[in-house]
């Protein structure tokens, strides 16, 4: 009876297994990688003969074409500003730093782009908790915490057989091991989540615009929105979408006016 | 009533239209009371003015009191009295007095000025107009005043008055200004003695005020005070010392010159203690002196001031005119390329210090030179500069020249300080990061001024791959995670074997039964093999027995085949096994107590019985 049980979880895990991956989309390249970085190469040239709107274009071309990385997004910023479209150019750091957020680079030219911005949002002080876990999330990206996860999980697994099974006497020091892993392992978990959850569903102003109590343009207006704020889409319906602004303050945006950090 | 009412209403008056609404004997009191008052208005409208002053004789340096009287109104217009010939005019306010004597009311205002004689000599008050109740004009009488000198008494005053007559308030205090200088050149300091002299009463003297156009002036010193008799009069000096410097050639006016005082003048007629008290001790401890703010000035003060003499005159000449001395000094004088070489220069002496330039030091292949700091210390004006030497090649720093006019010895001067020699090493690495500073940037205050902008674009395509493609969403990831999550599943149920293992004792020897059954087992088929086979019944037994009593938790002594039958009588299926059991056991025995021998087969043949019957028995026991 054991057998058939165990039998029948094995086959329930492996469908989920399936599922999972099925889930997972296949990203296919429309370009390929050495076009892709001959347009780098080339848009990095008109970009330094102030040519920026064959820049744009260019980087545009790479990441349509499929292909990514943290320097397109960021000289893509950079093009941007230069062409003074504030709202455009945090996006694409924002999208940058979803790659390479620790780079000291882009940080300093989100800072000061951000210095732009027609209006200050004034951000309410969290608890030391949220704070940290926000810190931390700008410092690291998915693919790291993920594979941090993955390290952490196999130390935390081989020290806990070695303390059960073996008869060794140092078994203090395995709680330890395992006591500080499995903390890394829940820290990095509960940072990818938050990062989850936020930049899945940021957004980044392109348009000024007002912010309405409902999704009608002749709904009475309850905010302003300047290109470059970060907002967060709560809700989508027609061509609108329920946003949250830093300092909490929540209300309609028409579609065409902001553009999400993450493009899928 | 009507009728009074409408009477009053008559005269115009609306208050007293609300006021007859009371009971009768209050309405008689206000009858009464507006009677009166209509009486005493109509005695008021008999308006006079008057004008007087408190003395027809005054000495100079003394003030009279002239005052206006409007009597019947107090709404009369404040008359403006500029010029009157003779006297200086304050205006001391209003004085307003109510009286009512015998029922009879009278109200008055005065207007009281207080006159300063500026001469000796017989004046007159014109006649004033004065405005009255926002219409009429009312006109004073014109009023005679004997101003007499100082020091005469009012008798003799009469016979002397007319050789008097001249005397000024002028005389008693004025200013002289004395330049202790005749040929003046440009930028030349010359002495100025500003004396105020004054025999009367004066107190908080400024400091005198130049006409400064054309003139740049030192502070002044403390001033002196000191007593001076001229022409028999004994004055009271107080000398205030500076220099000024010409700035431009020509005729230069330094006046007028105008020093601000107060003159303490006594408080005339206001005598009520009697002869004993009117003398100047007791007004001056009583305080009744009246200050009067006056200007003093002087006449014009010419200056002739000449140009520099063009002849001689050298190339580097910047102005300096005076008497001065030059000093310059330089350190380190060892150093490395790029290294900084101060250069402090000096000039002291009693000259216009703002109008002298330094030489300057000139820029060249071999020395980088940083704009100078300039600071003045009292008489002595200090240049600090950063020369930089650019290469092994300077050797000296070249002579520094500062020309200037002696106006005493009236020739062009020149001190020269220097060359100084230094000696320059060869400079380390970094000495051409220092030369290549702009120029602009002071060697005292070197504040860095930060542009902001964003940083470039990258070269590096970085870690380039298909969007959208990640670890964390790549199938390696979802597979490594349920791999682990099966590893700890797995773990879980072990761990919960093993600890149930250790704690439950029944659970524990079923669990290990057949692995004790399989070890016994080998251990029989060895002993079947060597052909023993007295050990191979023994250990086949006891494997068999120790198999039933871990498996139903018996004690050695308790095994036999009624106890094994009882636990297993429940399980249907096992009835034949039940046989095979009985019939082992009973093999068992007779082998054990009977002493015959055994051939292999038959060894061979009860062992795979035994293994069949434990192979079973865990097939179907759980």
């Amino acid at each position: 009876m054991n057998t058939i049980k165990n039998k029948r979880f094995l086959r329930v895990m492996i469908v989920v297994f399936v599922v999972f991956v099925m889930q997972l989309k296949t990203y296919a390249a429309g370009i390929s990688k050495e076009e892709a970085i001959k347009d780098f190469v080339s848009a990095s040239v008109a970009y330094k003969d102030e040519d920026y709107d064959k820049a744009i274009n260019l980087y545009n071309k790479i990441i349509n074409g499929g292909w990514e990385s943290g320097a397109i997004y960021y000289n893509l910023g950079n093009s941007y500003f230069r062409k003074g479209d504030i709202g455009r150019a945090i996006l694409s750091y924002e999208r940058a730093r979803r790659l390479i957020p620790a780079d000291s680079d882009l940080n300093y030219n989100l800072r000061y782009v951000r210095s732009f911005i027609g209006t200050k949002v004034r951000v309410p002080r969290y608890n030391l908790v949220y704070r940290f876990i926000k810190r931390l999330s700008k410092e690291y990206n998915q693919d790291f915490l993920a594979l941090m996860m993955v390290i952490s999980f196999l130390v935390m697994s081989i020290s806990f057989l070695v303390a059960t099974y073996s008869k060794l006497s140092h078994k203090n020091v395995y709680i330890i091991i395992i006591l500080v892993f499995s903390l890394l392992f829940f820290m990095c978990f509960f940072i990818s989540m938050y990062k989850l959850n936020i930049e899945g569903n940021l957004a980044v102003v392109v348009k000024k615009t007002d912010a309405r109590f409902e999704p009608r343009s002749d709904s009475t207006v309850h905010f302003k929105l300047y290109p470059g704020l970060e907002v967060k889409i709560l809700k989508q319906e027609g061509g609108w979408a329920k946003i949250k602004r830093e300092d909490g303050k929540r209300g309609w945006l028409p579609k065409d006016c902001f553009e999400r950090v993450d493009l899928h | 009533m009507k009728t009074l009412m409408k009477y009053f209403l008559h005269r115009g008056d609306s208050k007293i239209m609300v006021i007859f609404k009371g009971k009768v004997w209050i309405r008689l009191i206000l009858l009464f009371s507006l009677t009166v008052s209509l009486v005493a208005t109509s005695f008021a409208s008999n308006i006079s003015v008057t004008a007087e002053v408190s003395s027809n004789r005054v000495t100079l340096g003394s003030v009279v009191q002239f005052t206006i009287s409007v009597s019947g109104t107090q709404n009369a217009t404040v008359p403006q009295l500029s010029n009157i010939d003779g006297f200086d005019v304050k205006y001391l306010g209003p004085s307003r007095r109510i009286s009512i004597i015998n029922g009879q009311y009278t109200s008055s205002i005065s207007f009281v000025y207080s006159l300063l004689p500026l001469k000796t000599g017989h004046f007159k008050i014109p006649p004033i107009t004065i405005t009255v109740d926002g219409g009429s004009s009312y006109t004073t009488n014109p009023i005679s005043i004997d101003v007499v000198a100082a020091g005469t008494n009012s008798q003799n005053s009469r016979i002397s008055s007319g050789n008097n007559s001249n005397t000024s308030l002028q005389d008693k205090l004025f200013v002289k200004v004395d330049v202790l200088k005749h040929k003046i050149y440009v930028n030349e300091g010359v002495p100025v003695k500003i004396r105020l002299f004054y025999n009367l009463r004066i107190s908080d003297v400024q400091y005198p005020k130049l006409n400064k156009s054309g003139f740049s002036m030192k502070d002044y010193q403390q001033p002196k005070q000191y007593q001076q008799v001229i022409s028999g009069v004994r004055y009271n000096v107080v000398e205030f010392d500076t220099i000024v410097y010409p700035l431009k050639s020509g005729k230069l006016n330094l006046g007028p010159i105008n020093i601000d005082c107060n003159i303490l003048f006594k408080q005339p007629s206001t005598n009520r203690f009697g002869g004993f008290f009117d003398d100047d001790f007791f007004d001056s401890f009583f305080g009744s002196y009246e200050k009067r703010p006056i200007t003093v000035r002087s006449g014009d003060v010419i200056l002739n001031v000449l140009d520099l003499p063009e002849k001689d005159k050298p190339e580097n000449f910047s102005g300096a005119v005076g008497n001065f001395d030059f000093d310059v000094k330089v350190g380190p004088n060892k150093v490395r390329v790029g290294d900084p070489i101060t250069l402090k220069m000096k000039i002291y002496g009693d000259g216009n210090l703002d109008a002298v330039d330094f030489p300057k030091v000139e820029q060249n292949d071999l020395f980088k030179v940083y704009e100078p700091t300039v600071r003045r210390e009292g008489d002595t004006k200090i240049l600090e500069q950063v020369l930089m030497p650019r290469t092994v090649k300077a050797k000296e720093i070249p002579a520094i020249r500062f020309t200037y006019f002696d106006p005493n010895s009236e020739e062009y001067k020149t001190i020269v300080k220097g060359p100084f020699a230094i000696d320059v090493a060869k400079g380390e690495g970094n000495s051409l990061k220092i030369v290549g500073l702009p120029e602009t940037e002071s060697s005292s205050t070197p504040s860095e001024q930060l542009g902001k902008d964003i940083i470039f674009i990258k070269d590096n395509i970085g870690n380039l791959h298909v969007r959208g493609k990640h670890f964390y969403k790549s199938m390696w990831f979802y597979f490594v995670a349920i791999i682990y999550i099966f590893i700890w599943i797995v773990l879980f149920v072990l761990l919960k074997k093993k600890n149930r293992m250790e704690t439950d004792i029944v659970y524990a020897r079923r669990l290990l039964a057949p692995r004790y059954a399989s070890t016994g087992l080998a251990k029989a088929k060895r002993y079947m093999l060597a052909g023993d086979d007295r050990n191979f019944y023994d250990s086949l037994a006891d494997t068999l027995k120790g198999y039933l009593g871990n498996k139903f938790h018996l004690k050695s002594g308790e095994i036999d085949y009624n106890t094994i039958a009882e636990k297993i009588s429940n399980n249907s299926n096992l009835s034949e096994l039940m046989d095979e059991i009985k019939l082992l056991f009973n093999e068992f025995d007779a082998i054990r107590y009977g002493g015959e021998s055994i051939d292999s087969s038959q060894m061979k043949n009860t062992f795979i019985k035994v293994q069949k019957v434990i192979d079973s028995l865990e097939r179907h026991l759980k």
